[in-house]
């Protein structure tokens, strides 16, 4: 560990949580009330909402937002889907690109519609840029503001009261894209070219190498597409290696600013949380739990790829850590960095092959994602995973103390409990479930380059990557087959749906019921103790869920390492 | 062939969330006896 890799993570948190308060106060005076900005394009907004047919004073109940939520994306799936088959026939195709294969086009359009940008091709040698432009950058907007909108509903689930309206779909979707993820994209682009990411329509460059053979350099609009992969959450890379190249990410300042927009939208709507409820401290407070999960996990990534292979240390100089799969520019400290931000959100943009860290490190990777995005996880996602957490978390401490459990005066019961268990069920039970129907077929086995844990681990990060809507692949895999791209395709379907429909539903719960004024008995949820015991159930519910699994690939592997093995 | 499978596997996919959310709001569902014995 050196003190420059200290330095650039002390700079990150400075900024990142420097964000929290504007931007997450921006949100909720713009996206959910009428804030300056708001007001000043009302005329834009209303002439969307017209040509759209959409009554934007009309509210819905849970299930016509699920309904328009469902509808909305499988229109966008089935468009995609067609894009990827035809592209040939389509314009703005310079290199001529041929159409994907069913599976992998299926696999792609779920991928993208779902917020998870797991890549089974390589960018630069199978899209055109129309498929790259309508096709992947559309639907990362559209996944992540149709992740903001399910957070905010259930937020609002939590403020009104006796009510059967969670908001309007079509309001909430207009105004994320419109208002945020516009704007910052827009600008942030700008910045990504003035840093030297190509932004042009023009063919791929044929240069002569030195031994004199020809080689085609692949350029097209990068910086357009990876800034709003970066700040959706989705973070599907233009070219192959994603960050790791140096026209998708030439500088440190570059890499800096992908990592602060992975993360930024996730913090900031723990503030819109708490200034919705009325009370900042709650936002407060669970900023505090992610934060603190964060550091924990990031400081175990940057000790072990530091520390290096000690099966390796007679053969390889490893004074600068454990380099292999890292990007030279970049080291250890900004890998590492790097790692725990894209697996900790739903990111999923690598700038490093995660199958090279150190088995520990694999754990960590591994870990963040399937404790189901509540470390900042993607936009939206991340807070409403955390808020069912934290209905897990107020239920256990209303039994230990023999209280009903409330949270922001809204009693917690039987049917609250039953879908945020729906809901965190899920993505586990896809993890695990496919994992192991892989694990023992042919075709599974199969894509695996390496043997022992290592390759179950491979095996067992892709489910986890797909159904935790992450998208980072931790590579050795041969994915690109029909077998994975249609069982990846599953585990992203089912871990980005059917956890929403029963989050809509809690919303709905929640905003039927009163709100009871908080007394002397009522257990305070913005305080130390509470983000303790909120930590505490995400650790022990994660742990208990996956540790069996985790034990068969990473751990395995250290110890395997530890006595001197390596795969 | 494999473009219309797909096609119908992807729309019968979301048929089944539907009707996934359709069994949600029945699981919670509260008998209106308990609701106004709750009021």
């Amino acid at each position: 560990m050196t003190w420059q890799g200290w330095l650039q993570i002390a700079v990150f948190a400075a900024l990142i949580t420097a964000a929290v308060r504007p931007l997450g106060g921006y949100i909720a005076r713009n996206v959910d009330g009428a804030g300056k900005v708001q007001r000043g394009f009302a005329w834009f907004e209303g002439g969307l909402h017209r040509l759209a047919g959409v009554d934007p004073e009309k509210q819905q109940g849970w299930v016509d937002y699920a309904l328009a939520l469902l509808w909305f994306h499988l229109a966008g799936m089935a468009a995609m889907y067609g894009l990827l088959r035809l592209q040939q026939y389509l314009p703005l195709n310079p290199q001529q690109m041929d159409a994907m294969t069913p599976d992998l086009a299926l696999n792609t359009a779920v991928s993208f519609a779902t917020n998870t940008s797991w890549q089974s091709y390589g960018g630069e040698s199978t899209l055109g840029y129309l498929a790259q432009m309508c096709g992947l950058t559309v639907q990362s907007f559209m996944s992540c503001a149709t992740g903001v909108a399910v957070a905010l509903a259930l937020v609002r689930g939590f403020v009104r009261r006796s009510s059967q309206e969670i908001g309007n779909f079509w309001v909430d979707l207009t105004r994320i894209t419109l208002y945020v993820l516009l704007p910052i994209g827009f600008i942030a682009a700008l910045v990504m070219i003035s840093q030297g990411v190509p932004q042009t329509l023009g063919p791929y460059v044929t240069a002569t190498t030195l031994e004199g053979a020809q080689q085609a350099i692949a350029l097209g609009p990068v910086a357009s597409q990876k800034v709003i992969a970066a700040l959706s959450g989705d973070g599907g890379g233009f070219f192959n290696v994603n960050s790791a190249h140096p026209f998708e990410n030439p500088t440190a300042l570059t890499g800096l600013i992908q990592a602060l927009l992975i993360f930024v939208l996730g913090v900031a709507l723990t503030n819109t949380f708490g200034r919705m409820v009325g009370d900042e401290r709650h936002g407060w407070a669970l900023f505090a739990a992610m934060a603190i999960l964060f550091i924990a996990g990031l400081a175990v990534i940057y000790g072990s790829e530091s520390h290096g292979n000690p099966a390796l240390t007679h053969i390889v100089d490893q004074s600068g850590g454990n380099m292999e799969g890292k990007e030279v520019r970049f080291g250890v400290g900004q890998s590492s960095l790097f790692a725990m931000v894209t697996t900790a959100s739903s990111d999923g943009a690598v700038n490093a092959m995660h199958d090279s860290f150190m088995p520990l490190s694999g754990l960590v990777l591994m870990a963040n994602m399937m404790l189901d995005e509540v470390i900042v996880g993607g936009p939206g996602s991340g807070l409403f995973s955390m808020l069912l957490f934290v209905i897990i978390a107020v239920f256990a401490a209303g039994l230990m103390i023999g209280r009903t459990p409330e949270y922001l005066g809204k009693k917690i019961e039987g049917n609250e409990v039953k879908m945020t268990m729906l809901a965190l069920l899920c993505v586990p039970a896809a993890i695990l479930g496919i994992s192991a129907v892989a694990a023992v077929l042919p075709a599974g086995v199969g894509g695996l380059n390496n043997a022992g844990p290592h390759g179950f681990s491979e095996m067992l990060y892709a489910y986890t990557s797909a159904a935790a809507t992450n998208g980072s692949a931790f590579a050795g895999l041969n994915a690109n087959t029909p077998f994975y791209n249609l069982t990846l395709a599953a585990a992203m379907f089912i871990g980005r749906f059917m956890v929403i429909a029963p989050v809509l539903c809690i919303a709905g719960l929640l905003a039927a019921k009163r709100i009871v004024p908080a007394s002397a008995g009522t257990m305070p949820t913005h305080g130390p103790l509470f983000v303790g015991l909120l930590i505490g159930t995400i650790v022990i519910v994660g742990g208990l869920t996956f540790f069996p699994a985790l034990a068969l690939g990473p751990v395995a592997e250290q110890f395997a390492m530890q006595a001197g093995q390596t795969y | 062939m494999a473009d219309v499978l797909i096609l119908l596997v992807l729309v019968g996919a979301f048929a089944a969330m539907v009707g996934y959310a359709w069994a949600c709001r029945d699981l919670t569902r509260v008998p209106e006896a308990e609701q106004k014995a709750d009021e």
